[in-house]
């Protein structure tokens, strides 16, 4: 049953990818420009994650949890970082986050080697059997921590003052400080968000496939697909492109065959960039 | 010897955008609950004005006072928390949100806060439309609309001082008497309101107090009416 097989691994997938845009989408409402270094980020957390994992024998989801802490104080050396840019205009940030991927890359090279690492744990054979299709437990495990965080967010930034307060940052940041919004330090919350949910993709992403760290890089590109797609500071439009996303690559890879994995992302990216103007949900409420 | 009914005043500030200068020595006064009107030609430095009073610039002179306190060099989210909001003139509302999320963003403020469903009601009963179209996005409004919320977002904010950029630009005729209505109302509750903008003989009507600025300078003031009517008005914004 190729098809329901690639609906559900790929539902299942798709939701760790939203994961995996959620923090690029953040980080970019904020400083306006995508961060090219997002995949280093994830891997990162990953490599956090499997510190803990070798060192105290810590789960995915334990890992993800502390990488993500860890991760999300990325954000005062970066507003640091963006507050020194002036004038901070979008290609100056994106080029910094491009050497800054760079950096990262060659710094992980030189800590951990060019070694392609797994997170292993003792439920990491264990393999989940619904309507006959083969789901394994690291495949099930980043999809609900992927829906759990999205879903955090989702009512984070919709029914909370502050969630409300950093969409409005992300939309206009001067009218937002026009309304009393205290407009730094919403941008410090979306880029701890952003860094802390990049941080705790990784170690997830280590029970889904082997890291290195040069993989960061197309990892960088599913996000920012994703973002066009779901829109910025909406945490439902980036868990619907990306399970929709997931599906179709599923199906590509399983029609097609692996290869076309690559080329479906970059069709993907570049259909979105002739089409959308806006996310998939925009205008749901509109009457 | 603060006279505690002077809401906001302004004294010699001069203020710009980076090498330009553009306001030269301005001063005004505002008093609780009353209109004030700041009309001139373009580029006589009205919008700079507003900025300035609230904090999105920082006068290079004179000092600036709101209730006897200085603001000059706050920023804007501070300046908002002490009772100044401005309604800008190109509106800035929140596209992606809804009209009924632009008004809670709106109110924001710590000093606002614990008002949010009270302020919600007096604005959806000054501009009912509002109401009516609650659940709708902020770019879906017609002009008119937007306008609306873009003032109801910045009465949320309850403010002391509401200040107002080019209010009716953009508005059809037959809204402006609504709105000219709305304004008044609120500054009968106490509201302080200081308007700019190109539609004189609107702004002046209904101001008790008038500056006229020229060229970064204020070079006549009254009562809204009497400068509607004086010599110096019609040079300054007829050119003759």
């Amino acid at each position: 049953m190729p098809l329901l097989e690639a609906l559900l691994a790929g539902t299942a997938q798709g939701l760790f990818y939203g994961l995996l845009a959620a923090g690029f989408a953040i980080t970019f409402g904020v400083a306006r420009t995508f961060n090219l270094a997002h995949g280093e980020l994830v891997l990162l957390g990953a490599y956090a994650g499997l510190w803990l994992n070798a060192s105290l024998g810590a789960g995915p989801l334990t890992a993800a949890a502390v990488a993500g802490l860890a991760l999300a104080l990325w954000a005062w050396p970066a507003q640091a970082l963006l507050s020194r840019i002036t004038p901070a205009s979008e290609l100056r940030v994106l080029t910094l986050t491009f050497g800054l991927s760079l950096l990262l890359q060659n710094l992980m090279l030189l800590s951990f080697s060019a070694d392609y690492r797994f997170l292993d744990w003792e439920r990491a054979e264990v393999v989940w059997r619904p309507l006959g299709v083969s789901l394994g437990a690291g495949r099930l495990t980043a999809a609900a921590a992927g829906a759990g965080l999205l879903l955090v967010l989702h009512l984070f930034l919709q029914r909370t003052r502050p969630g409300r307060a950093l969409r409005a940052t992300c939309q206009d940041a001067r009218a937002a400080g026009l309304m009393g919004i205290p407009v730094e330090r919403m941008q410090l919350l979306g880029l701890a968000l952003g860094g802390g949910l990049a941080g705790a993709a990784g170690p997830l992403l280590a029970t889904l496939q082997y890291v290195s760290p040069t993989v960061g890089p197309p990892l960088t590109v599913i996000a920012l697909t994703l973002t066009i797609a779901g829109g910025v500071g909406r945490a439902d439009g980036l868990a619907l492109a990306g399970v929709l996303f997931g599906i179709v690559e599923s199906l590509v890879v399983a029609l097609a065959g692996p290869a076309w994995r690559e080329a479906w992302l970059f069709g993907a990216l570049l259909l979105l960039l002739q089409g959308r103007r806006t996310g998939l949900l925009r205008g749901r409420r509109a009457s | 010897m603060a006279d505690p009914e002077v809401v906001l005043e302004v004294r010699d500030v001069e203020a710009g955008y980076e090498d330009i200068q553009v306001l030269f020595g301005v001063s005004l006064a505002a008093h609780r609950g009353q209109v004030v009107a700041v009309v001139g030609p373009n580029g006589a430095g009205k919008s700079t004005l507003l900025k300035t009073i609230q904090g999105l610039l920082r006068p290079t002179r004179g000092e600036i006072r709101f209730r006897g306190e200085r603001i000059d060099g706050l920023p804007a989210h501070a300046v908002v928390e002490r009772g100044v909001t401005t309604i800008p003139e190109n509106r800035l509302l929140f596209p992606e949100m809804t009209v009924r999320e632009n008004l809670e963003v709106g109110g924001y403020s710590r000093r606002a806060r614990p008002y949010a469903s009270q302020s919600l009601q007096v604005v959806y009963r000054l501009f009912p439309a509002l109401r009516a179209r609650a659940s709708a996005w902020a770019d879906s409004l017609s002009g008119g609309e937007q306008q609306m919320l873009a003032v109801g977002r910045g009465l949320m904010a309850r403010p002391a001082l509401l200040l107002l950029d080019d209010p009716f630009l953009g508005l059809a005729s037959a809204l402006t008497g609504g709105f000219c209505r709305a304004l008044r109302e609120v500054a009968e509750e106490g509201m302080t309101i200081l308007l700019a903008g190109h539609h004189v003989r609107r702004i002046l009507e209904m101001a008790g107090r008038a500056y006229l600025l020229d060229a970064g300078r204020i070079v006549a003031e009254g009562p809204g009416p009497v400068l509607l009517r004086a010599p110096a008005t019609r040079k300054a914004l007829l050119g003759g």
